[in-house]
């Protein structure tokens, strides 16, 4: 029987210190509720009570926003609290996934230059979704509060791994520069 | 050839020596030098050996068209193999040896296979070595083949950084042409990437030494790239575009210099210029490999950037208006020039390792060097790429870019305008996306046609010696296609890839058919452009980044209390727990399951919700199972299967309410049942009313499983009523701990009473030790998926894809009622009616059992019917266990008509001998179900 427990090092979890260098912030933050709503568009923002729900390149503001991931699904960050299940008045499905996901905030000059490492980003090509795959994870990337700030969801499963690879990213940010 | 350093000419720095070495001659050469440059100038012709036949080679082209010189290179600790000597930078300390040879290029032992050549054509693999055994044969021949070797060594920090980019337009080439493009295209705003390979911009100007718009060509080059980079454009240099893929994706590897990893940009563009210029087309006669004899284009280049004079008196031959000019400038360098047409019958090269002369209609005109110059040639290989098409230009002789898919041109050189005021023009036209100009093009070529019945070798492939002989064979073969002669022969194949052997190879082939260059058409050309190393691809995805597993919120927890951390599914979970002897560590956990209770984290189970008004006939459509008659509070166990009738997954599905399902699908299938159900959302469903939302991360599920599972439970004061009759096997109860919800699900994979209780997973931790807590009194343990498996093989529960596999139908373990009642469709019904679904012979889920204290049977061992005169595998085992709780050995195994075999015996083929199993029900423990009612 192999014994694995020493291949890999232990999990540290989402208390983590932030990745920080001149040009790049990288942090994990909490939010109070996330949750998924699935339906027509309209439905979903009016059951959540928000305007839109922000695409790509769209800059999120606030606490309380929502993000679209595809035509019918958004995920609302810190929104009301809504019952799980099907909502037969509003037409949606509603999933709580503040326990699924975590958030992760990337700043700074360089911040879009560890996004690319990972991913497929293009600040002219708008898209309806936020969805995207980082170095083959399910994510969604979005911009918060300014063009050089983002966050990035992703389920807690792999944070181990994402974390990882963001420090090899910066890793190399911090080699390109210098050279 | 003896090549020199001219004065006054290339881009070197000769204020600086550098020293290397070449099959173990000490060498040097200039800051700025290729290997190749450096090696000609120090005199040295013979850099290689072909790969069949090792017949001395030089180099053909002065970059990316030489395959001939492929070295493995030493500098300090760092080696790598098979670099293009043609393309490798020189630095100081170099060690050179030139690949697959013994012991140096100059001397090949391996040169005697040349003497076998008339018994070696194209295809004698194939046909030789199949008989009596290809394995017999193959451990020689694959230490024969091969070019360079690895050391072994690890380069520490050499990691490939890789970013994704985007840009309005690509121009690829950063000659004349793609320079104006770039300009243009810049001064209009857009944003422009342009890249080249070489380290420095300009492209084919060197070679001309001539004036571009009235400037001498070095300051109209700086003035380009000071106005580009004014605009915004980017210019990124020692950059190669090797590929181009979907959606206008392209591929650039960035040397960062030997030693280092290249960088991967993957880059979309909204536009893609090619302007990568025209190599020369090699031309067919006797004897026209041997070293000595290269690409005129290749020899200006060599002088124009290195200030290397190929030749002291070079012969020219040549069927093209470029030749005058050529020959004036090798002249200019101080070379004495005799140039010939192509036209005249049978040219001959004459020498061996050393060139002396070429013999025309007889005549022998002394040489050290032969320039074969058979027409410019567009460098297509990434319009081919992005899928573009091609046409044959009669004027040219030459295939050019035709249509082309959405957002990319061609210009310049590649686009087969060769004058450099139209390929300006032309270049500036298409980065504007305008029409390009009508050119009247001063080039003049005449057709190439070889000379297919000479009776010397004339080599079309001078990598894998592919000989006109060859393309004959293949011909009469009937490999006439373009696609199977390359196959047949090893035309354009390795670094090669056409570039200087496909013009060629088709001429040929056009000639023995009578047909026309065109009608025979060219191969596909396909990524690489040029050879990368795997390095490029990898980057950071190694060691724990390559294949990271997920982990579970309680991992912590798990490590606390001495777990053994393994990968099970996609995750990393407890496989046991304790530093004991894991065998021992193991069968503990079982029988502590089944005299008291265990404690599992089941978190990776799947937890997909389904929603809608909708939801009960979608589910009961992808299910085998009849879900319509579930009750809400319910669970029912279903098979999900594809639409060929296989069993894709097991799940057990809770109805929460009316228009809400909770799929708790197997580990390592939640991502592939998401998908499914997403896919079968869209089929013929209205998808307003149907929702598939996968929150399996958002719950954490710890599984108390064993006769006092529920005595644990109440002393987690969740307020149920946990009497068989309030709350039975498989039913759902929802409730608070803590003051977050609860979900309780009374199911079992042990075959004991078990609970599983999710929370959300923040919380999990909580539970987890709330759990630890109250489980002391009852002597709870925790356990791991070792142990797991094993109750699970006893009470004879299947795992998918271990215990089936791509054959098994739900009948096969013993599902066949909704195949035969369930009236309304479902995936994969059609499938289960079929004739092969109903054989008499169909391999079916069973168990086995061995006598007395004999060890288990290990799994995958064959059972075998030895009836006939040789053993016949009749199935297999799929998990075998030694049993605590039964204290005996357990298997299960699918084998042909099984369940009516059940009481006989059956021959197990167990490492290398034959025993004696007794077939049995696949349910060893508690085949009643009393247990999970109690």
């Amino acid at each position: 029987m192999r014994d694995d427990r020493d291949k890999w090092a232990p999990a540290i979890g989402a208390e983590r210190p932030a990745i920080k260098n001149t040009h790049l912030q990288l942090s994990v933050l909490k939010t109070q509720r996330q949750t998924l709503i699935s339906g027509p568009y309209k439905k979903c923002l009016d059951i959540c009570k928000l305007p839109r729900a922000t695409s790509w390149p769209q800059t999120a503001t606030g606490n309380n926003y929502a993000v679209r991931l595809r035509r019918d699904r958004i995920l609302v960050i810190d929104g009301p609290s809504l019952d799980d299940g099907w909502h037969d008045d509003a037409g949606v499905s509603v999933s709580d996934m503040s326990s699924a996901y975590i958030l992760v905030e990337i700043k700074g000059e360089a911040a879009l230059d560890l996004l690319n490492r990972g991913a497929d980003l293009n600040v002219d090509i708008a898209s309806g979704s936020v969805v995207r795959s980082f170095r083959g994870f399910d994510v969604f990337i979005y911009r918060w509060q300014s063009e050089t700030q983002f966050r990035m969801h992703f389920h807690h499963a792999n944070l181990e791994a994402i974390w990882q690879l963001s420090q090899a990213f910066e890793k190399q940010i911090v080699e390109y520069n210098r050279r | 050839m003896s090549g020199f350093r001219v004065q006054n000419r290339g881009l070197i720095d000769r204020h600086k020596t550098l020293s290397f070495q070449f099959d173990g001659k000490s060498c040097t050469g200039h800051p700025g030098d290729t290997l190749a440059s450096a090696l000609l100038a120090n005199g040295i012709k013979i850099m290689g050996r072909s790969f069949k036949y090792h017949r001395p080679r030089g180099v053909w082209g002065a970059w990316f068209d030489d395959s001939n010189a492929i070295f493995n290179i030493s500098l300090g600790a760092i080696q790598l193999p098979n670099c293009p000597a043609a393309t490798t930078y020189l630095e100081d300390g170099m060690q050179a040896r030139s690949v697959n040879t013994f012991p140096s290029a100059r001397f090949d032992i391996k040169g005697v296979l040349d003497w076998f050549s008339p018994f070696l054509p194209a295809g004698f693999y194939y046909k030789t070595f199949m008989r009596p055994n290809w394995h017999l044969f193959e451990p020689t021949i694959r230490k024969m083949a091969g070019l360079g070797k690895l050391d072994g060594n690890i380069i520490e920090e050499y990691q490939s950084d890789q970013i994704h980019q985007s840009c309005d337009l690509l121009i690829v080439g950063a000659g004349p042409a793609g320079l104006a493009a770039a300009l243009s295209a810049s001064q209009k705003g857009s944003s422009v990437v342009l890249v080249d390979d070489h380290d420095i911009a300009g492209g084919s100007s060197y070679q001309q030494q001539s004036n571009i718009e009235n400037k001498p060509a070095s300051l109209w080059i700086r003035d380009q790239i000071a106005a580009i980079a004014g605009n915004g454009g980017r210019i990124l240099l020692s950059t190669t575009a090797y590929g181009i893929y979907d959606h206008n994706l392209v591929a650039l590897i960035q040397d960062s210099g030997f030693g280092h990893a290249p960088r991967l940009w993957r880059m979309r563009a909204k536009r893609i210029l090619i302007a990568t210029g025209a190599i020369d087309r090699q031309i067919t006669f006797a004897n026209n490999d041997r070293p000595g004899i290269m690409s005129a284009v290749g020899a200006l280049e060599f002088l124009g950037r290195y200030g290397v004079l190929v030749g002291k008196k070079i012969a020219l031959l040549s069927n093209n208006s470029h030749t005058q000019n050529t020959a004036n400038l090798l002249r200019e360098a101080g070379a004495e020039v005799e140039t010939f047409d192509t036209g005249d019958n049978s040219p001959v090269a004459i020498g061996g390792k050393k060139l002396r002369a070429l013999n025309i209609d007889g005549k022998s005109h002394s040489c050290d060097v032969i320039l074969a110059s058979g027409g410019l040639t567009p460098v297509v290989h990434l319009w081919r790429h992005g899928g573009g098409r091609l046409e044959w230009n009669e004027a040219i002789q030459a295939f050019i870019p035709a249509q082309a898919t959405t957002g990319m041109r061609a210009a310049g050189a590649a686009n087969g305008i060769y004058e450099l005021d139209e390929a300006l023009a032309d270049a500036r036209a298409a980065a504007l996306d305008q029409p390009s100009p009508k050119v009247q093009s001063a080039y003049q070529i005449k057709a190439l046609l070889p000379d297919i019945n000479s009776k010397k070798r004339q080599w079309i492939d001078f990598q894998h010696d592919v000989t006109v002989k060859d393309i004959e064979l293949a011909a009469r073969e009937n490999y006439s296609s373009v696609e199977h002669l390359k196959r047949y022969t090893t035309l354009g194949m390795a670094s090669d890839q056409g570039k200087t052997s496909n013009m060629a190879g088709l001429a040929v082939m056009a000639s023995l058919q009578n047909r026309t260059i065109s009608e025979v058409g060219t191969t596909t050309f396909r990524p690489p452009f040029v050879p990368v190393p795997f390095e490029l691809y990898r980057g950071v995805k190694r060691q724990q980044l390559f294949n990271p597993p997920k982990r579970l919120a309680l991992e912590a927890e798990h490590r606390n209390v001495g777990a053994a951390m393994g990968e099970y599914g996609g995750w990393l979970r407890p496989a046991w727990y304790g530093d004991d002897d894991p065998h021992n560590t193991i069968r503990k956990e079982v029988i502590s399951a089944r005299t008291h209770v265990a404690i599992i984290d089941a978190s990776p189970l799947g937890k997909i919700e389904i929603m809608g008004p909708d939801a009960e006939k979608f589910i009961n459509f992808v299910f085998y199972n009849t879900l319509t008659t579930l009750k809400p509070g319910k669970i029912r166990y279903a098979l999900m299967l594809s639409e060929r009738g296989i069993v894709y997954d097991d799940a057990v599905i809770t109805r929460v309410d009316q228009n809400r399902f909770i799929i708790s699908c197997s580990s390592s299938h939640v991502e592939g049942v998401n998908n499914a159900l997403e896919g079968w959302r869209q089929d013929g469903n209205d998808p307003d009313r149907i929702f598939v939302h996968d929150t399996t991360q958002n719950w954490a599920t710890i599984t108390l499983s064993g006769p006092k599972a529920g005595e644990l439970l109440s002393k987690l004061d969740m307020s149920i009523d946990l009497s068989p009759d309030a709350f039975p096997h498989m039913t759902f109860r929802q409730a608070d701990f803590l003051s977050v919800p609860a979900r309780i699900s009374r199911v079992s994979f042990t075959g004991d009473p078990s609970y599983e209780i999710s929370v959300p997973t923040l919380h999990a931790s909580a539970l987890w030790s709330a759990i630890a807590k109250a489980g002391k009194s009852v002597q709870a343990a925790f356990i791991g998926v070792e142990a797991l498996s094993i109750l699970r093989a006893e009470k004879g529960y299947i795992i998918v894809g271990k215990d089936t596999d791509g054959e098994t139908m739900p009948h096969d373990i013993g599902f066949s009622q909704p195949r035969l009642r369930k009236e309304s469709a479902f995936v994969g019904d059609r499938a289960l009616h079929t004739h092969a679904a109903n054989g008499q012979n169909r391999r079916q889920l069973v168990g086995l059992m061995v006598k007395g204290n004999e060890c288990k049977i290990v799994t995958g061992a064959h059972l075998i019917d030895q009836s006939g005169s040789k053993p016949r595998s009749i199935g297999y085992v799929t998990s075998s266990y030694d049993s605590p709780t039964l204290a005996h050995p357990i298997a299960l195994a699918l084998l042909e008509n099984g369940t009516a075999r059940i009481g006989e015996s059956v021959a197990v083929w167990n490492q290398g001998d034959i025993r004696q199993a007794t077939i049995a029900s696949a349910c060893f423990y508690d085949k009643g179900g009393g247990l999970l009612n109690a």
